[in-house]
């Protein structure tokens, strides 16, 4: 069982499975809806660690994570495109994408203890956008 | 993992080291119901830590600096100041946040007769319309 999470923008890169812990994809509904509703969001959480290269390897990319929560509104790239990947027993169980997603939070936490950071995404689909967002699984990968 | 904090712009420069801070967040919000990306995010540091007093009064303990910053008032220069965060573990620098107009959100101390030493807490957030002037860097070695 494993997650990676690809962010595609001006640059691709990719939380990999040693850093993801936990993904949590939401669709939000109002809840007085009567009948089906026209203004249905999708909230994407990842959850993960922050880790410290050791003997050479390359960094991992939450830092990219953190750029990306602080790009202003009127730039273009504050909207990625972000794929999401539970792969579990060589099976592709789900591939989420949101095609047009922008950060509503992002936090790192680091204690003294700990030896690791983590870090909390929150990114939804641009409402407007909704229809794009793809839900796929149940192949081999 | 160990938490360097460096604030200047006021008529003293205030360190903390590994020695006394135990927790940091950082924190990038906007509002839960957006949309679409906002453009009213704001961006803010969280700092927990242990208050070390100076063993016989040499020096002057950082903590006593940050808690006369968070007095200052709005009408002075010195109330924004640049802070600078460092997370280090094994000879590298995981993160270094540069924050170069914080203002204090929260700050509070708290101390008692059993544990020997106090503990503060510290809220900085940058000037909300200078928030493209926030430095994210790291992954470097020290």
């Amino acid at each position: 069982m494993a997650f990676t999470v690809k962010i595609e923008g001006p640059e691709t890169f990719e939380i990999s499975k040693e850093c993801v812990k936990s993904v949590k994809v939401t669709t939000d509904i109002p809840l007085d809806s009567n009948a089906r509703t026209k203004d249905v969001g999708a909230t994407m959480v990842v959850k993960g660690k922050i880790l410290t290269a050791v003997g050479g390897d390359p960094f991992d990319s939450t830092r990219k994570l953190a750029l990306w929560s602080v790009v202003p509104a009127e730039k273009a790239d504050s909207y990625r495109k972000v794929t999401a990947e539970y792969v579990a027993a060589g099976i592709m169980e789900r591939k989420y994408c949101f095609p047009n997603a922008f950060v509503v939070d992002y936090k790192e936490d680091y204690g003294d203890e700990e030896g690791i950071g983590t870090f909390t995404l929150v990114i939804k689909q641009k409402k407007d956008k909704i229809s794009t967002v793809s839900v796929e699984g149940g192949y081999a990968v | 993992m160990g938490f360097r904090l460096n604030v200047t712009g006021g008529s003293d420069q205030i360190a903390l080291d590994e020695k006394s801070i135990k927790n940091v967040v950082f924190d990038s919000e906007s509002p839960a119901d957006s949309n679409a990306r906002a453009t009213d995010f704001g961006i803010s540091m969280k700092i927990w830590g242990k208050m070390i007093y100076k063993q016989g009064g040499e020096g002057s303990d950082a903590t006593l600096e940050l808690s006369k910053w968070s007095v200052v008032p709005s009408e002075k220069a010195d109330c924004y100041r640049s802070a600078v965060v460092e997370v280090v573990s094994a000879g590298q620098v995981v993160r270094k946040y540069e924050v170069p107009n914080a203002f204090i959100m929260e700050y509070s101390e708290e101390m008692d007769d059993e544990t020997g030493v106090g503990t503060f807490y510290l809220h900085v957030k940058q000037k909300k319309d200078e928030n493209d002037k926030m430095k994210i860097d790291g992954g470097y070695a020290l």
